[in-house]
């Protein structure tokens, strides 16, 4: 069959009933906006809980195991509260979920809430994750200064420097997108009742 | 833009290009609860582009491009989804009747632009729709060179493959 006959069979396609914008089909598509950000928001929390507890143990390895380096024992502290801290904003934010309840506005305002949460938590990151860990590197360079290598300090700033930028990068291409495509909608929906 | 305004012109979008959006639908999503969502997606990516649409481009080419894009972005989400639960052929997904009143020689159709990459799809659809290598250029953002040699390509693909199906849609048609 040559093209040109494909495009007469295509246009002898009858002009077909339009589809209509249905609240079902709307709610499935907020349900899966909610999971991705609830998904997205458990990543982060358990990966950082993760990390911190894993940094923290392995910071108590040399004071515990070899009775050397005991300044790292104020880092070991530092992560493990950071942990906790995460623990309890995660708690926090399991419980709130709860209170919406299974209609559309309701998972809408899950979602917007669960971005909300996600937006603050992105743009904290500096001060509960980055300055804990600046200033466990600032008692490590003070207490092993002799030892250190120039070349790592300065690797390590760097790398706080381009976790600040990754995470800013991350915040204003898509998550805060995300949270004024939500809150339109939610607009949208609130005003024509 | 108050939003009685932009609700218009959504509207009038969705009813004055009814014909090339539901084809899309069809070409991008297999079952009817795929397509009620890709339709729910254009139309939300529709609305929420009125604001930016400043009349540079045709409105006929705004909403072929809005839409177009949303499709195949739907199409990308869809086929990582899918890969990450289960393994499945393509094809599997493409309902050899769609509706019983369909022209089985237009659910062929179908089923070989469902086969295309999303980028061709997009192309193909716009060709039988009759635009013009510029129009879909600007809609698709492509140059018009790239465009022709991909329809080429499409044309000689779907023509060949039209020749080896034949003998199958004869016996299924009962000729």
């Amino acid at each position: 069959m040559e093209f040109e006959e494909m495009q007469v069979i295509w246009d002898s396609q009858r002009e077909q009933e339009m589809y209509a914008i249905d609240v079902d089909a709307m709610h499935r598509t907020v349900k899966r906006k909610a999971r991705k950000v609830e998904r997205s928001m458990n990543l982060t929390e358990i990966g950082m809980m993760v990390i911190c507890v894993f940094t923290s143990l392995e910071l108590l390895r040399e004071p515990v195991l070899e009775q050397i380096d005991y300044h790292h024992i104020f880092g070991s502290v530092v992560m493990l509260c950071v942990a906790g801290w995460m623990l309890m904003k995660r708690l926090a934010r399991l419980k709130m979920r709860t209170q919406f309840d299974s209609t559309l506005i309701g998972d809408l305002d899950r979602a917007i809430a669960e971005s909300k949460a996600q937006l603050l938590l992105g743009r904290t990151f500096h001060l509960w994750f980055l300055l804990p860990a600046a200033s466990i590197m600032l008692v490590s360079i003070i207490f092993e200064f002799e030892n250190r290598n120039p070349v790592v300090i300065l690797g390590l700033i760097l790398s706080i420097a381009l976790a600040i930028a990754v995470v800013h990068l991350g915040i204003r291409c898509h998550q805060v997108p995300e949270q004024r495509n939500l809150q339109a909608l939610r607009d949208t929906l609130t005003k024509q009742g | 833009m108050n939003d009685t305004e932009q609700k218009r012109i959504l509207d009038e979008w969705l009813h004055t290009h009814r014909g090339l959006l539901f084809k899309a639908l069809r070409a991008f999503a297999f079952s009817a609860h795929d397509q009620d969502d890709l339709f729910q997606e254009i139309a939300f990516q529709l609305w929420q582009s009125i604001p930016n649409f400043k009349g540079d481009s045709s409105a006929s080419t705004w909403v072929y491009r809005v839409a177009l894009y949303s499709a195949i972005k739907w199409s990308q989400k869809e086929q990582r989804r899918n890969a990450k639960h289960e393994e499945l052929d393509v094809s599997s997904h493409i309902p050899r009747n769609q509706s019983s009143e369909d022209d089985p020689r237009v659910a062929w159709l179908y089923q070989q632009i469902g086969q295309l990459a999303p980028i061709d799809r997009s192309l193909i659809l716009l060709q039988l729709e009759g635009l013009s290598y510029q129009e879909m250029s600007e809609a698709l953002g492509i140059s018009e060179s790239n465009v022709g040699v991909k329809i080429n390509r499409i044309k000689n693909k779907m023509s060949r493959q039209s020749a080896a199906d034949q003998p199958t849609r004869r016996q299924e048609n009962g000729i």
